[in-house]
């Protein structure tokens, strides 16, 4: 049972996205950094990749409706996206 | 995907255009995660044929140059891409150049990259001398273990290559 668990496990990551394989990977040199680097002084090469900058988060504010999310950039950055609403801009309601 | 590996095939691809390189593929354990599961490394080995240009006795000068023109450092023997840090690595023998020549194109997220063959990274990982190490015995026997390899193509490159 554990066995088969392992295995179908394995296929599992086999037959992730190169995304997701790609995040394994950084976790990995994540916990490679933390278990080695508690035995011995680490090279100047072994640090995790800073490969997870990359993700800019986009807020949408239009029409009383707010859309946010996520999305990847080619360069590094972080920005908000403002979309002037049609209607006048409610800040609270009154009783 | 993200962006950033996206931009090390660009970057590459800058590369071809001027002719500093014919051909690259990746190779090493980053091509393994194209294969099987992802193992830990902390560079992107990329394999290339080199430009005709090249000096015989500085083979990566070009690529340096090219590098320090496009702004991206070099630590040790790497030239950090987007936060890659990515080696190039001249095909220095008849078997890499098989490789890069014979390289898959895998496609994701509307990126192509040129890929080495598993059956081309155990013989690269098996060739005799300093090249095969434990870890790299180990990686082959884990592609050995998990992929569905082209036998017929392993041992071709076994009796041209004897490893």
């Amino acid at each position: 049972m554990l066995r088969e668990g392992k295995a179908s496990l394995r296929l599992m990551r086999q037959r992730a996205s190169i995304e997701e394989k790609l995040l394994d990977l950084w976790r990995g040199q994540h916990v490679y950094v933390q278990i080695v680097g508690g035995r011995r002084p680490l090279q100047p090469w072994e640090q995790p990749w800073n490969i997870r900058s990359d993700v800019r988060d986009v807020i949408v504010i239009k029409d009383g409706a707010i859309q946010s999310f996520n999305t990847a950039v080619p360069i590094s950055g972080s920005s908000s996206q403002w979309v002037r609403p049609l209607k006048q801009w409610i800040l609270s309601k009154q009783p | 995907m993200f962006p950033k590996l996206a931009d090390v095939v660009a970057a590459i691809h800058d590369l071809k255009e001027r002719g500093l390189i014919k051909d690259y593929a990746i190779s090493g354990a980053m091509a393994q995660l194209f294969w099987d599961e992802a193992v830990v490394t902390f560079d992107l080995d990329v394999l290339v044929l080199l430009g005709p240009g090249a000096s015989l006795l500085d083979p990566l000068r070009g690529i340096y140059e090219w590098a320090a023109e496009r702004g991206y450092p070099s630590r040790a023997e790497h030239i950090v891409i987007s936060d890659f840090p990515v080696q190039f690595l001249p095909a220095p023998d008849a078997l890499s150049e098989e490789a890069v020549k014979n390289a898959s194109t895998v496609e994701s997220d509307g990126v192509a990259f040129r890929v080495v063959r598993p059956e081309y990274l155990i013989a690269l990982w098996l060739q005799s001398g300093p090249a095969s190490t434990f870890r790299r015995r180990e990686r082959v026997a884990k592609l050995r273990e998990s992929v569905l390899l082209d036998a017929d193509l392993l041992a071709d490159l076994k009796t041209r290559y004897n490893f």
